[in-house]
């Protein structure tokens, strides 16, 4: 699912949060926001899960994003927030059907088929042995991977991530973001991620999209965008993006000269 | 989605449901079967003594296509089938709503401690019944008594203004102003209903009765007032199952699978009031029924609406059922009033629950 964005704008009270971001998202591709904390891009994703109304357009393959059904635009996106809420004692099998809501008229129960598209998803994410455990006896990768599950219930085009990595160690981190990109190339999901991890998001993304103060700044490949000069300005620290022969990039922190910092606390 | 699904069960059936389902069908089975015993112990065991094998004569008597003599004499027909089965049914009824209510307000406000009257139903009903009993208005409107009608009416009023001021508050998307308003309308209809309480305290025995709450009855009139709002609020709660599952994602997480938080919200709290208030209006304010027992049957280990509300409701009923039984019999001839028995019996009973059980909540 192709996916334009035009001028699209949020303004809460009187403060214009993002600003006119105009950004393209080829079908199956994987974009990246990234950026300073409350640059905007929270805000962009909710808006773009109707959360929250904007200004400006959004288009899905060839629809409008405000023309179509709260139940229409469900079916289409999914949106994994950065803390999902798990109601306690739930079963996971029970958790990862409620994706299938979008599908089931208001009254309704699932059907054979919901039980067919959550047998397959919970089969895809290795989640099978799991289906009968309550959420809240699961470790923190665990509880990643049933919220994608989720997610991925709904059968959408369009995934929306904020933040899918930020409380999981390193391992489980790259457990998740390649269990995303496995997703990713086997069904052409098209995704939108958000994260602060520069180094993570360069390694997976195959754009970056820079949000600073909630405008976008810089677009390209992890190359074009994660530069010293581009991340300096807008991060207001100093910083070393390095790059290794295999085509990774890394960024470091630069601690700032010694003369600055007070002697004392050494 | 305009077709039904077809009901069908085959071998190829895709293994996605948890196995504890089939443990939630087996709950269910089983409340159905501890509200019968309850209400049959409710029905046998009274101030008067009349042995259970004669009343079951009496039943049989009556069947079509019998001719036998009923072992029971005139009198004793009449307390069991006027006195007794109207009151086991009042209490099933009224707890039954009560642990509902309690059940579908615990879920959709996503707080435990949410029972049936967070909304200021008490308040509205016992100001409602503070003035029918102070200044003796007596009339019958339709088939309602002045203070069954003024009950209800002041609790769907209270929780119809927690609404309105839970609403105007801030962005009104959160659940959290609606329990605010509830607590700011309760704290002054209270206030209003103590003042006038205060100012006829000849009568404060009669509203204290009330509040304490009762399920006696002088017959099926309190039934047959209660039934159609008890049915109403009971098919539209139990219809919203799924949807509770959902809400208790979150608001934001349910607006994303396409889900009208805010409608879903007023369809179940209208459902709540309407059920509670008729529930109040016929007995009192009945504490800890709706408050409790939703976390017992949560305790059992079931977590979806769609068993935890039904099953709440066959246990509110068949705990009310006994509390009712105990309040009538300890101190016969005379009563206890049933919500010190609900409190007195409950309380212990669910702390015992409370330690045996392994919560992780």
């Amino acid at each position: 699912m192709h996916v334009r964005l035009e001028r699209v704008g949020v303004t809460r009270g009187d403060r214009v949060v993002v600003h006119d971001v105009s950004l393209q998202i080829p079908t199956g591709a994987w974009v990246c926001l990234i950026g300073p904390n409350g640059a905007g891009k929270t805000t962009l994703l909710h808006a773009l899960a109707a959360l929250i109304p904007y200004s400006g357009h959004v288009a899905l393959g060839n629809q409008e994003l405000s023309h179509m059904s709260r139940r229409a635009r469900a079916q289409q996106i999914a949106l994994v927030q950065q803390d999902a809420r798990l109601p306690s004692g739930m079963r996971v099998a029970d958790y990862v059907m409620l994706g299938r809501t979008p599908y089931i008229s208001y009254f309704g129960r699932e059907g054979r088929e919901d039980r067919s598209v959550v047998a397959d998803v919970l089969d895809e994410l290795d989640l099978l042995g799991l289906r009968d455990r309550p959420l809240d006896q699961l470790s923190g990768g665990e509880r990643q991977r049933v919220v994608v599950a989720r997610a991925i219930a709904q059968s959408p085009a369009l995934l929306l991530l904020d933040e899918p990595t930020t409380a999981l160690d390193l391992g489980r981190q790259l457990q998740v973001l390649e269990l995303i990109r496995g997703l990713q190339h086997a069904s052409n999901l098209t995704i939108l991620s958000a994260t602060h991890d520069l180094t993570l998001a360069a390694a997976y993304a195959d754009h970056l999209a820079l949000i600073s103060c909630g405008a976008l700044v810089a677009q390209g490949t992890p190359r074009d965008v994660l530069t010293t000069a581009t991340l300096g300005e807008h991060y207001g620290v100093a910083l070393r993006v390095i790059h290794d022969d295999d085509g990774g990039l890394a960024v470091i922190p630069v601690r700032p000269p010694a003369a600055e910092t007070d002697p004392r606390t050494n | 989605m305009t077709t039904l699904p077809a009901i069908e069960v085959s071998a190829s059936e895709p293994a996605a449901l948890p196995r504890a389902h089939a443990r939630d069908a087996l709950w269910l089975g089983l409340g159905v079967v501890v509200l019968f015993a309850s209400m049959l112990a409710g029905l046998f065991v009274g101030a008067v003594d009349i042995p259970p094998q004669d009343i079951v004569g009496d039943l049989v008597s009556r069947m079509p296509l019998v001719s036998m003599h009923s072992p029971l004499s005139h009198v004793d027909q009449a307390i069991v089938w006027q006195l007794r089965l109207p009151r086991v049914v009042l209490g099933a009824l009224v707890g039954g709503m009560l642990a509902l209510c309690g059940a579908a307000y615990q879920g959709i406000f996503r707080n435990p401690l949410a029972d049936p009257y967070l909304l200021g139903v008490a308040s509205g009903a016992g100001l409602g019944a503070t003035i029918a009993i102070v200044f003796a208005i007596n009339f019958t409107f339709l088939d309602f008594q002045a203070l069954p009608l003024l009950a209800f009416i002041g609790a769907v009023l209270a929780v119809g203004l927690a609404y309105v001021v839970g609403r105007s508050v801030g962005a009104g998307r959160s659940s959290t102003t609606l329990v605010l308003g509830g607590v700011a309308v309760a704290a002054f209809l209270t206030a209003m209903q103590t003042f006038i309480q205060q100012r006829h305290t000849e009568q404060l025995q009669l509203v204290y009765n009330w509040i304490l709450g009762s399920v006696a009855t002088a017959g099926w009139g309190q039934v047959t007032t209660m039934l159609p709002y008890a049915l109403l609020a009971l098919v539209v709660i139990l219809l919203h199952g799924r949807l509770l599952d959902v809400m208790g994602l979150g608001d934001d997480a349910a607006r994303t699978l396409g889900v009208r938080t805010n409608r879903v919200r007023l369809a179940v709290i209208g459902a709540v009031t309407i059920g509670t208030a008729a529930a109040v209006a016929v007995s009192g304010l009945i504490g800890f029924v709706g408050l409790i027992i939703p976390h017992v049957v949560r305790l059992l280990g079931v977590r979806t609406h769609r068993t935890l509300l039904p099953l709440s409701m066959l246990l509110g009923a068949s705990f009310l059922v006994l509390c009712d039984l105990i309040a009538r019999t300890v101190v016969s001839p005379s009563e206890l009033p049933i919500g010190v028995v609900t409190a007195v019996i409950g309380a212990p009973c669910f702390a015992l629950v409370l330690r045996t059980s392994r919560v992780e909540a």
